[in-house]
């Protein structure tokens, strides 16, 4: 039996069924919609012969752009991107010696801004690549497996210790989840079902809720972020401002859905630390701290934000009731005091000649003592109290100076920048400025060798980019990285320190969170003093705008990306297309 | 009319370069799918004289790009599939055309006439009552009722665009034409009507 007899049989079965509309009945209901069929056949020859007429017209072949392109393509992929920048006449005088570090973030940022483009002039040309066989169920699951393992993917790789990269992975999530909502507003228009309400919440759920997490997870990781000034606050900041926009949309559940985003991100905003550090900050944190000769805590660390102070040329702080303090401590022996206190007096120079003899007297500083010194650093100001306490000769004050250079560290000492800054503090003293000069080139060296550099893969609670008392053991210590920032300070900082990890080091030291109290600020205020040394002081490298759009790929993906979702929601219509098929 | 791969007749063409494809070719694929294909398009818009014209730029398209056709040409599956795809990135491209002008002038997605249930005086109640049951149809009900009854067709052609079998087309057109028995029964009796029966 044939299938056409097959299906007479079936239409025939269907006929004798009156559970079923007739045939005849079918047929008459689309009576007229029903087309000419020779015009039809004329319409498709019609279309035939344009067409053919067209691609006669179009046998130029590749336009001269396209052929631009291709010789530019081998350029890119093979002979290095410089030589193909010089076919497109961009100077490149400027991208000699870029790095491995810096190539692949700007591919990053490339791909940013690359998906963004797309995106956007795709959005515009209202190009939904549809799928007419899913329904709208099926593309919203098949978006939310995409997100869902690209966020379990980046989280894993975040996890796994990738820290150096941390917050590449981020700038990493924000390019795929522009891509993801790119692909789910495409395939909802496709479905006719694209609404401002349902792009609006598949925005908020594909950037707003798995950033949140991952800005948290760096937060609370304080994963590194070194190439950028701006930190992560501002980024945060503008999606605050984003969410909470959002909540303008319809209907009222992603109003809800949006004002409940805009308050978690708030509080994520309370984590956008403060990055940045002032003279006022430094200034008004020593002042908070009570300082107590009879104690240690807070001495150190008065002492080094003032020696920041004075470094940058601000007013610091007020010493008179230090200074009464300690004098009043230097002439009772009643009172125990720790070298430290009087270290950091002489640091701040609150103690003039009388002072710094009846220093020696008190601590019983002998003559002999000036050629067998103690070289642990807060003994600093020993030096300075023999000089004022007794008068030497010249061979006295030489063999002095030889033995303060024989405290000089070889690389591999403990706490050796200490041993550095204490043998800067003897010369100094002594008045040997010449010696000073001769010992530029190995303080350079140990700097370099004491400075943690960053790893490429490894537990993020080993902090790099500091200064460590040994760095093959210990992560940065804030101590030493201040020691080392004065010493980069006098001598200029080496090849193989980048300040910018230094900058993002004490950055993530000094941190604070605006909606929380300081229960302790002293603690990071060696941190802060740091970083205003180092900012206003030694200066950070000048980079140039391509450097500075990499480097800052952290704001520009999350500012690209809610871009990208107002001009999805902006050009998505109020409500879904009534589209149900043409009827009979 | 067509041939189904496996029916006796003349020997099969699947080897036959598609470049060697005559205008019989074309004719066959008009006559096999015009219904079919109207009415498939049909289903993605609510313009009928846009789903005509999608309708021929896809047979004008497949036959100007048949060097690229690799089936045969007269296996109505793979003829069928080459065209529904066709139709989809011409429907998606006119619809971007659309979205364009949206967005520039404001003008409004589709033919307002084609948006309601033309009402047709005179017309018997049972013709009516279908009529306006018909939108109460799922769309893959209404699709196959437009593709398999725009047209005199049969479920081989309407299988081949769909790229299912035609037992499936079979039963799917069943299911849709007892759901449409049920739903105008209920218009024309709302106290009785629409039981299954």
């Amino acid at each position: 039996m044939s299938e056409r007899e097959e299906d007479h049989m079936d239409d025939a079965t269907n006929a004798q069924d009156s559970s079923l509309v007739r045939e005849d009945e079918l047929l008459g209901l689309f009576d007229r919609r029903r087309s000419d069929a020779a015009a039809f056949r004329e319409g498709v020859a019609e279309r035939i012969r344009s067409r053919e007429q067209e691609a006669a017209r179009s046998v130029d072949g590749p336009s001269a752009s396209w052929r631009r392109a291709a010789g530019l393509a081998p350029g890119l992929f093979g002979g290095g991107a410089a030589a193909a920048l010089k076919g497109l006449g961009v100077k490149t005088a400027g991208l000699k010696g870029l790095s491995l570090w810096f190539l692949l973030p700007a591919a990053l940022t490339a791909a940013a801004f690359g998906v963004f483009a797309f995106g956007a002039s795709s959005l515009r040309d209202g190009g939904p690549v549809p799928s007419e066989d899913e329904d709208l169920e099926a593309v919203q699951r098949r978006f939310q497996r995409y997100a869902r393992a690209a966020w379990i993917g980046i989280f894993a790789l975040m996890f796994l210790g990738a820290s150096r990269f941390g917050f590449d992975l981020i700038v990493l999530w924000f390019v795929l989840a522009m891509a993801s909502l790119l692909h789910g507003v495409r395939a909802l228009a496709g479905q006719g079902e694209l609404d401002r309400a349902g792009v609006t919440k598949m925005a908020l759920s594909v950037l707003a809720f798995p950033a949140m997490q991952m800005v948290l997870h760096a937060i609370q990781l304080g994963l590194p972020m070194p190439s950028s000034d701006l930190g992560m606050g501002p980024a945060v900041a503008f999606a605050t401002l984003a969410a909470m926009a959002a909540t303008l949309a319809r209907p009222v559940a992603v109003r809800v859905y949006g004002v409940f985003m805009g308050l978690v991100l708030i509080v994520l905003l309370n984590g956008a630390e403060v990055t940045y550090s002032n003279a006022r900050g430094v200034r008004s944190g020593a002042e908070n701290i009570v300082l107590d000769v009879e104690e240690l805590r807070g001495w150190e660390d008065v002492a080094d934000a003032y020696l920041a102070l004075v470094a940058v040329g601000a007013e610091p702080f007020e010493t008179d009731a230090i200074r009464a303090s300690v004098l009043a401590a230097i002439h009772d022996p009643e009172v125990v005091v720790h070298p430290v206190v009087w270290a950091a007096a002489y640091d701040m120079g609150l103690l003039g000649p009388a002072d710094l003899a009846a220093l020696a007297a008190r601590e019983g500083l002998e003559r002999g003592d000036l050629t067998s010194l103690n070289p642990t650093y807060y003994y600093r100001y020993e030096i300075a109290a023999h000089l004022a306490a007794e008068s030497y000769s010249e061979a006295e004050l030489e063999a002095a100076a030889q033995e303060v250079l024989s405290k000089w560290p070889v690389a591999g000492d403990h706490g050796a920048l200490d041993d550095v800054a204490y043998v800067l503090r003897g010369l100094e003293a002594l008045g040997r400025d010449d010696l000073i000069d001769e010992l530029a080139r190995p303080a350079l060296a140990l700097l370099e060798w004491y400075w943690v550099a960053p790893r490429s893969f490894g537990s993020p609670f080993h902090r790099a980019g500091g200064f460590s008392s040994d760095p093959e053991k210990y992560p940065s210590f804030d101590d030493d990285t201040l020691r080392g920032l004065q010493l980069m300070a006098r001598f200029g900082v080496p090849e193989g320190v980048d300040l910018r990890w230094v900058q993002d080091y004490l950055r993530r030291q000094a941190r604070a969170f605006p909606l929380y109290p300081e229960l302790m600020p002293d603690l990071d205020l060696k941190a802060r003093a740091g970083l205003l040394q180092l900012r206003e002081g030694i200066g950070l490298p000048e980079r140039g705008i391509l450097r500075a759009i990499v480097g800052e790929r952290f704001t520009v993906s999350v500012v690209l990306a809610i871009l990208l979702a107002a001009l999805a929601i902006g050009l998505a219509p109020r409500e879904a297309s009534a589209v149900q098929g043409c009827q009979p | 009319m067509t041939r189904s791969p496996d029916s006796p007749g003349p020997p099969p063409q699947g080897l036959t370069p598609s470049s060697a494809m005559n205008d019989d070719v074309l004719d066959r694929w008009i006559e096999a799918f015009r219904g079919p294909l109207v009415g498939l398009v049909a289903s993605w818009s609510n313009d009928w004289r846009e789903a005509e014209e999608v309708a021929q730029d896809a047979l004008a398209e497949a036959w100007v790009g048949r060097d690229r056709f690799e089936g045969d040409p007269e296996d109505l599956g793979a003829a069928g599939a080459w065209l529904r795809g066709i139709a989809f990135r011409l429907h998606a491209a006119r619809r971007r055309g659309r979205a364009r002008l949206r967005l520039v002038g404001g003008r409004k997605e589709d033919g307002p006439l084609d948006l309601a249930v033309l009402p047709v005086d005179g017309e018997d109640p049972r013709m009516e009552a279908l009529r306006s049951a018909f939108g109460e149809l799922s769309s893959e009900h209404q699709s196959v009722l437009r593709m398999r009854y725009l047209e005199p067709t049969s479920n081989r052609e309407v299988a081949a665009l769909l790229g299912r079998t035609e037992k499936a087309v079979e039963h799917l057109l069943r299911r849709a034409r007892k759901e449409l028995h049920r739903l105008a029964e209920r218009r024309l009796d709302p106290d009785g009507g629409g039981r299954e029966r």
